[in-house]
């Protein structure tokens, strides 16, 4: 039987984009999409035990457009995506779990 | 009614700028991508080339379509609403005389329960739309509903008038109106956000900071992300980002206004690809 290496337990959910943590770091912070309610258009992603990963956005009209995808984790905060976005970025972040907030560091790849 | 300026452009440049707009995108647009680009830039070299600034509308009204699609109970609109609508339209958009006038006795109420519940691309959309929309030529369809993925509107941008023309218009969600409920977005400002877009302008955090083209509008200050209340800032470099603009994602509360140069570029789309609203009768 294969063995897997899995992120903590409290990343598995909707995430939704909150804020910048600040304009030099590059880090976004993310919170349960559930807090926001009823908010203007904000990017979502649903990370899945079975590792899949949903990608939800909205277009420059604020139309939904959404991605589907695979994880796989990477000791010890790698999330790697294999889902190609428009914009040719394979999603690969760093992550951290800051109590109820999901902080990530996009890595840019080509 | 549309005034212009004198000196029109020749019949031929007219005809080859619809025969451009006509022939346009026939599938799904989602990005501003490069075909995007090109055609709003190529606005911007006409502008410069005289076509559109001998004939840029300089002043418009424009006619909305009030369609309500309502499950029976939920999604009715009223008269006071709508009325509060177009005021909030005309305080945005009227001090760059750009302006909007319903008739009351055209308003459309459709009761339809799969319909209500429309999400973006949906057959409900499709059919929707397909049944009840006024010519887009002479009317923005305004059309509310309640939203799948819990959207509080969208809409089509003008460049996609050729392609999809029984698509073009606004999507609102019902609350949004003024009135309506969904605070803090029940000021009407979803409506003018949308219709923003349906007159060709981007967000102001289109692709964050520079050397990206942004918005394209020169005088809107750009940012790296949308901010989603008064107090944000997520400007690039130095200053503060417009959390009062419109075409920001803040509450309704704090967006009061469209910079000139927004309001230029919605003329000259006006202009390239919904000339036609103010020729009817």
């Amino acid at each position: 039987m294969n063995t897997y290496s899995l992120p903590p337990n409290a990343i598995f959910k909707e995430w939704a984009y909150s804020n910048l943590e600040s304009p030099e770091s590059g880090i976004e912070i993310y919170k349960p999409r559930a807090e926001f309610g009823l908010t203007r258009p904000r990017e979502t992603f649903i990370i899945k035990r079975n590792r899949e990963f949903t990608l939800s956005k909205t277009d420059a009209a604020d139309r939904p457009v959404r991605f589907e995808g695979n994880w796989r984790f990477k000791e010890p905060n790698k999330l790697i995506v294999s889902i190609k976005t428009p914009k040719k970025e394979s999603l690969k972040f760093q992550f951290q779990l800051a109590g109820n907030a999901l902080k990530i560091k996009r890595i840019l790849t080509n | 009614m549309a005034s212009k300026d004198s000196d029109a452009p020749s019949s031929r440049e007219v005809k080859e700028m619809r025969r451009k707009v006509r022939e346009g995108p026939k599938c799904g647009t989602p990005v501003p991508n490069k075909w995007m680009r090109q055609v709003t830039k190529k606005a911007r070299d006409a502008q410069d080339k005289t076509l559109l600034k001998n004939n840029r509308i300089v002043s418009a009204t424009i006619k909305v379509k009030f369609i309500h699609i309502t499950d029976g109970t939920d999604g009715k609109i009223t008269q006071d609403m709508r009325q509060k609508q177009i005021k909030e339209l005309n305080d945005s958009f009227g001090s760059h005389n750009i302006k909007f006038s319903y008739n009351e006795e055209q308003v459309v109420e459709k009761k339809n329960a799969n319909w209500f519940n429309m999400g973006y691309g949906s057959a409900a959309e499709r059919q929707a739309k397909r049944k009840l929309h006024a010519d887009p030529k002479k009317y923005l369809n305004f059309y509310t509903a309640n939203l799948e993925d819990d959207l509080l509107g969208w809409a089509t941008f003008p460049w996609e008038l050729g392609g999809h023309p029984d698509m073009d218009g606004v999507v609102i969600l019902y609350s949004t109106l003024p009135g309506g409920g969904a605070a803090p977005y029940d000021e009407g400002a979803t409506g003018t956000h949308e219709i923003g877009h349906w007159l060709g302008l981007y967000h102001t955090f289109q692709d964050g900071c520079p050397p990206s083209e942004g918005d394209e509008v020169a005088d809107t200050q750009p940012h790296r992300a949308p901010d989603y209340d008064c107090d944000s800032n997520t400007a690039c470099g130095s200053g503060s980002s417009p959390v009062e603009n419109f075409m920001n994602y803040t509450e309704d509360a704090c967006m009061t206004k469209f910079t000139k140069g927004q309001a230029v570029r919605a003329k000259e789309m006006i202009t390239i690809y919904r000339n036609q609203l103010f020729r009817s009768k």
